[in-house]
Formats: structure tokens, C-alpha cells, sequence
């Protein structure tokens, strides 16, 4: 192939807002989704092997006996919220308002460390009731399959506070905006496999 | 041209095309609301036995995936991007569902062939 024809192979997209690439679209917004994609079989991996083993603990504690569904329902809802906060500051720093994109990405970051918060909470919770990761199937895929999702919520945090800290330093300008949004897919895939996680485990009795 | 003028170039052209395609911030505070009203509707259904054991389960579903697709399509802005992300994304989550509903029927995980506990 000569150099014109690869030159011409590769698609002009200015107009998009990010260098030309073979596919015509940001290699690192592409590289994200393929991540998050992967990230589905990860956390299927663990939500089915919670369900296949739901049911067969031979020694309690059970689910009903330790379950704090309204503690939890609050938990979700402040997860939720933190994905509205995250999309307000992708539209302040789209709109080159910094400090409001350094105000969202805060709220962000605390509402975040509010759900960890509660899930230290919860799990210390847990362990008072006498539910350990090695007492039974419940607790050892329970402890595993949200551990998991706590740990990708914490880098998460890092990430905000990372970008947070910046736009502090004005390292973060409005022409970097695709890096809030690539940070703000991640934290939405977090809060997605939640809605799953709190209707699967939780609400389904 | 230099290099940083032309990265410089790009990245406001960034900024740019994506505050014309993205919904305003109003619309996300109104699927922000959305998304809180369902999961209080899912709460109060998980408490209230609507259509039964089964009916409950289903209705709990349809509104999980409800609040998944909604997330996806306006906070996540898959609804208004490239269709190759929406591509990338589907192929994972598709597999996961396919590959795991067909490792939880094999454990007979769907019938309760192999419960013991309680």
C-alpha cells in the first residue's frame, strides 16, 4: 500500500475534535468502552456465581437475617446522584467553566466516598451478625462480588480527586474535556453494575 | 502548523462538537429524577408482593433494566455517540448475558435442581 493510499485510508475528523484515527474515532474514548465491555464478563463472572450458590448456605447467617434494605436503598440512591454530578461537571468543563467543573467533580468524589462509607458500614455490620467471606457460600460470594465493585467505586474516587486536583493546578484545561468524559464513563459503569447488583441481590428475595 | 497548535486545534473542536450533541444539564436533572422515582418504585414493589413472587421478580427486572438503559443512553452518551462505542459495549454485554445465562442453566441454577439450603 503506498503512503497516499494509507493517508487516505485514514479518515479526516477534525470536525469530531480529536486527531485522525483509522476508525474516524477518539482511540481512548474507543479503548474505554472496549474496557467497560470486558468489564461486563467480570462482573457477570461474580453477580452468577452469587445466584448459583444463593440458597445452598448449609449454617446462617442467611440474606434476611443480615439485609438493611432501607440503609442500602439510601446507599444506591447517593450513587446515583453521584452520576448526575458526574455528567454536570462533563458540561462545565464543556461549557470552560472550571470552577464548577472542579465543584462537580468534588460532589463527585464525596457522594462516592459516602457509598464507601456505607459499605464499610454494612460489611462491619455483617461481621457483627457473624457473617464472615469463610462462614458461608452467602457470605464468601456476597463479600467477594461487592468487595469487588467497592474496590472499582475507590479508583474511581482516586480518579476524580486526580482530576480534581488538575484543574487545581491548571492542568486541566477546557480542551481536555475528553478526559472528565472518559473518567465519567467509568464512573457511570460503576453505578450500572449497582442498579444490577441492588435489584439482583438485595431487592429479589 | 506545530504539533501543540494542531493538538490545541482539536481538543476545542472537542470541546465544541460535544457540547452541541450532548443533552443540556437540565435533562439530566430531569433523568436524574426519573431514575430516583424508579428505584423508590422498586423499593416499595421489593415490599409489596405485586402479581406474586414471579410477577415481582419481573416487574424488579424490567425496571432494573429500565434504569440501566436510561444511564447508558443519557449519562453514559451512548444514545448520542459514534454507533462504534454502542457496538463495543453491546458485544460485551451480550456475551456476559449469553455466556452466564448459559453457565447458570447448565448448574441447573434456573430450576432449583440442586438446592439444598434454605
Amino acid at each position: 500500500m503506498t503512503v497516499q493510499a494509507m493517508e487516505h485510508d485514514v479518515h479526516d475528523t477534525r470536525h469530531e475534535g480529536h486527531p485522525p484515527t483509522n476508525t474516524g474515532v477518539s482511540n481512548e474514548k474507543m479503548a474505554m468502552w472496549a474496557f467497560l465491555g470486558s468489564e461486563c464478563l467480570l462482573f457477570g463472572a461474580l453477580i452468577s456465581t452469587y445466584l448459583l450458590y444463593r440458597g445452598h448456605s448449609v449454617v446462617g447467617p442467611y440474606p434476611k437475617d443480615v439485609y438493611d434494605i432501607p440503609f442500602t436503598s439510601v446507599s444506591s440512591f447517593v450513587l446515583l446522584m453521584s452520576s448526575l454530578t458526574m455528567v454536570l461537571a462533563l458540561s462545565a468543563i464543556q461549557r470552560r467553566d472550571e470552577r464548577r467543573l472542579r465543584v462537580w467533580l468534588l460532589a463527585t468524589a464525596l457522594l462516592g466516598s459516602t457509598f464507601i462509607a456505607g459499605q464499610i458500614y454494612e460489611f462491619t455490620s455483617f461481621v457483627h451478625h457473624g457473617l464472615t467471606i469463610h462462614t458461608n457460600l452467602f457470605g464468601s460470594t456476597f463479600f467477594v462480588m461487592t468487595g469487588f465493585h467497592g474496590v472499582h467505586v475507590t479508583l474511581g474516587i482516586v480518579m476524580l480527586l486526580t482530576l480534581w486536583g488538575m484543574s487545581m493546578r491548571g492542568q486541566l484545561p477546557p480542551e481536555k474535556a475528553e478526559t472528565v468524559e472518559i473518567a465519567g464513563l467509568y464512573w457511570h459503569f460503576v453505578d450500572i453494575v449497582w442498579i444490577v447488583i441492588f435489584t439482583v441481590v438485595y431487592l429479589i428475595k | 502548523m506545530t504539533t501543540t497548535s494542531t493538538e490545541h486545534e482539536y481538543a476545542e473542536m472537542n470541546t465544541e462538537t460535544a457540547h452541541h450533541t450532548h443533552p443540556s444539564e437540565m435533562v439530566y436533572v430531569k433523568v436524574a429524577a426519573f431514575l430516583a422515582a424508579v428505584t423508590a418504585l422498586e423499593v416499595l414493589l421489593s415490599y409489596n408482593n405485586v402479581g406474586g413472587e414471579h410477577g415481582t421478580i419481573a416487574f424488579l427486572l424490567i425496571l432494573a433494566a429500565i434504569k440501566f438503559g436510561t444511564v447508558v443512553a443519557y449519562f453514559m452518551h451512548l444514545r448520542f455517540d459514534h454507533p462504534w462505542f454502542r457496538r463495543l459495549f453491546i458485544t460485551g454485554f451480550v456475551l456476559a448475558i449469553g455466556v452466564y445465562v448459559a453457565y447458570l442453566s447448565t448448574l441447573h441454577a434456573f430450576t432449583g435442581y440442586t438446592r439444598k439450603g434454605p
